[in-house]
């Protein structure tokens, strides 16, 4: 597969929410707001692609055996130094997200990606998945929230992370018809559910397609 | 196959050393900026506390046994202002109180209060500040008859801080962590054999003889029954003993309490009870104060000694 | 000792980690039909968070908290639960090879279960004394395995039903997560 189709896959056929159900604890957390839903998925791009790209440049000293606790490492200290940055610069996202920004460590989604990628291909491969990946983990992650934000509270706002102040605000839905089970724990497994089924429909009609065609 | 180990051992010790150090460098940027940001966020309730003061520094407590001081700062020069929550009636309260170094509460900011809107809330009064403010880290503080849940919370929560305080600058506070029961606030006197006494008079449940001495239990109608008419409503019961031979009251004491809690009851204290012993039985002319805010429980236990005693 | 109770009750029912805080999913979605393996996993990962709790909450109050290391609390905690789930590993395998074969995969990956992490740090965040831990990284995994079982149960009649194509698999079980979440939210004024 060329660069491209690479990428491209990370976002629909692979998205790493919806298709292979990985880092599912965070996305069903997160995914109450617009706001968290960027923020979370930001840090996670940086970690996942710096984490490949470190792990990719050591990849030839790093000896085999020890290789996991050694993604570990740099990984949790990359998570660790995203989380005193969000601490001090963006001290609303840290409010809201919580315990979650060191739940990034067990993402499975970066500890899978330094194993099956960047472990057996060079940087600029590894970050071009690790980016790949990550901006497919937050197109997955914007599209849950999206949803649950505006059927649960009929608006979907956005504001600066590092000011707080609002930077746009649109009510999509009247406040009397907002169902408001979507920002239940229940609500959110339910979408998760439609979006799956939804990307698994669209996935095997796809493929029927290119069976007919053959 | 050591020598592996050894290769492995270093790596990760090498590698944990890196990782420590970005860490540690990190951390040397970050936490002063995140130190200032949470002093933002308190310093308009440092300043309440601390009005003279612009330089404030968290202080980490380490030391609270009660687990009710949430965080604390050192105001520069002035004292410590200590951020606490407590369990009200209902609700968490958080509040914060400011200690000056020279061991005197010097403020009171209530920040989170949601018990019961003329009861609970009587603690952001400046009655209960004025009972509070000006007392120094070694005097007991008395909870605010009526609301004695609320008050009695937020006077836990400031006596933590007082013994971090005290624990800190090495003063023994002495005492209990427990508010102290306020005193009585008396009203006027009622005559037992008084008009007051002589309608709905008290009814005699039991009476126990032991030489000269016999015990009454006494129904009383008290506010439930005469005047809020609540449904279902009950008489008090009081236990009198009374010494026949000396003609004196001996004791009394509430055994059912029927009136509203938290108003009635604030007679069951025992200054109120105090004053009805070595009452003579004989005496025509023997009075007790009511208690300001519950006087028709007060003149149901008047009429009850006035039952127990008969015409 | 009533706080305590509630502490576990409310851990195990209404704060459930994976009904409520989403905690856990992965072995939740990949069990199998089988009950009997769904309590042998939860097993496994009640061992592993109690024991990597204790550890974690030494090592903090002893070390990192009296150093001011309290930024490397994340390294060393994961690394202390992979450490942790390694030694499970080869407890299993030599007491109860039976568990360990049907366990499989699994087991490795507990270590990337964030209910793990999750308890280790909360631990610490909550301010919990060493009674109250003990309480809480029992009671999580105790819910844990609860809802797995229960869930491996409905499993096992759900591939006999006829669920739609795109659903099958994963998308069925997270509407039945969903439905055992609005139940479980019916527990939410026991306490």
């Amino acid at each position: 597969m060329n660069k491209l189709d690479n990428f491209k896959a990370g976002f629909i056929k692979e998205n790493p929410v919806f298709a292979l159900y990985l880092g599912l604890c965070s996305v069903l957390a997160i995914s109450t707001t617009l706001n968290n839903a960027v923020g979370m998925g930001v840090a996670v791009i940086i970690v996942l692609t710096v984490s490949n790209v470190i792990i990719s440049a050591i990849r030839k000293v790093t000896p085999s055996e020890i290789r996991i606790p050694v993604y570990i490492v740099v990984i949790a200290t990359l998570v660790k130094i995203v989380e005193m940055l969000i601490q001090a610069y963006a001290t609303d996202l840290y409010g809201t997200l919580g315990i979650f920004i060191p739940l990034i460590v067990v993402n499975c989604i970066i500890l899978g990606r330094a194993e099956a990628f960047a472990s057996k291909n060079n940087m600029l491969d590894s970050l071009i998945d690790g980016i790949g990946m990550g901006l497919g983990y937050t197109f997955g992650l914007i599209i849950l929230s999206a949803i649950r934000q505006i059927l649960a509270t009929g608006i979907l706002n956005f504001s600066n992370p590092f000011t707080s102040e609002m930077m746009f605000e649109v009510r999509l839905i009247p406040a009397d018809y907002v169902i408001s089970l979507f920002s239940t724990p229940a609500g959110a497994f339910l979408t998760f559910a439609m979006i799956a089924g939804a990307l698994e429909a669209y996935k095997s009609k796809a493929s029927k397609k290119v069976k007919e065609v053959k | 196959m050591f020598k592996k180990a050894l290769h492995f051992t270093v790596f990760l010790a090498l590698l944990s050393g890196l990782a420590g150090g970005a860490l540690a460098y990190v951390n040397s940027i970050t936490a002063p900026i995140i130190n200032e940001n949470a002093i933002a966020a308190e310093k308009v309730n440092l300043v309440k506390l601390f009005p003279g003061t612009s330089e404030f520094a968290p202080l980490e407590i380490t030391n609270d046994e009660t687990g009710f001081i949430q965080s604390a700062y050192t105001a520069k020069d002035a004292g410590i202002a200590y951020k606490v929550q407590v369990m009200g009636y209902a609700n968490p309260i958080v509040f914060m109180v400011g200690i000056s170094n020279d061991g005197k509460i010097v403020g009171l900011e209530i920040l989170d209060l949601r018990d019961t809107a003329g009861i609970g809330t009587r603690v952001e009064d400046p009655e209960f500040k004025d009972n509070v403010v000006g007392k120094t880290t070694t005097d007991p503080l008395a909870a605010l008859s009526g609301a004695t849940v609320t008050s009695g919370a937020v006077i836990r929560g400031i006596n933590a801080a007082k013994a971090h305080f005290n624990d800190s600058k090495g003063i023994d506070g002495g005492g209990s962590d427990d508010p102290v029961t306020p005193p009585l606030a008396f009203g006027d006197p009622v005559g037992i054999f008084s008009n007051a006494t002589a309608s709905a008079p008290a009814e005699i449940l039991e009476e126990t003889t032991d030489g000269d001495v016999i015990t009454y239990l006494v129904a009383s109608k008290g506010y439930a029954v005469l005047e809020g008419g609540y449904e279902g409503a009950k008489p008090n019961v009081f236990k009198i003993v009374i010494n026949t031979a000396e003609k004196k009251v001996v004791s009394m004491e509430l055994v059912e309490f029927n009136d509203t809690t938290g108003l009635g009851d604030k007679i069951d204290h025992e200054d109120f009870w105090a004053q009805f012993e070595g009452l003579a039985t004989d005496d025509d002319s023997i009075e007790i104060d009511v208690v300001s805010g519950a006087t028709v429980t007060a003149i149901s236990a008047a009429r009850a000694l006035r039952g127990a005693i008969g015409e | 000792m009533a706080e305590l109770f509630t502490l576990f009750i409310t851990a195990v029912l209404i704060n459930n980690i994976v009904l409520t805080r989403f905690l856990g999913l992965c072995p939740f979605m990949g069990v199998s039909r089988k009950t009997s393996s769904a309590l042998g996993m939860g097993g496994a990962v009640t061992f592993v968070i109690f024991g990597a709790s204790m550890f974690t909450y030494a090592l903090y109050h002893l070390v990192l908290n009296k150093y001011g290391l309290q930024y490397m609390d994340l390294i060393t905690f994961i690394l202390v639960i992979a450490s942790f789930v390694q030694f499970t590993e080869m407890i299993i395998k030599k007491y109860s090879p039976a568990l360990y074969k049907s366990l499989g995969v699994f087991l490795p990956l507990i270590t990337t279960n964030c209910a793990v992490l999750y308890v280790a740090l909360d631990n610490i965040k909550q301010g919990f004394d060493l009674i109250e831990t003990i309480v809480y990284s029992l009671a999580v995994p105790i819910g844990f395995t609860l809802v797995l079982y229960l869930f491996s149960a409905i499993r096992e009649r759900l591939d006999l039903s006829d669920v739609p194509a795109p659903f099958k698999g994963n998308a069925i079980a997270m509407v039945v997560a969903a439905i055992m979440a609005l139940a479980f939210g019916g527990l939410a004024g026991l306490v």
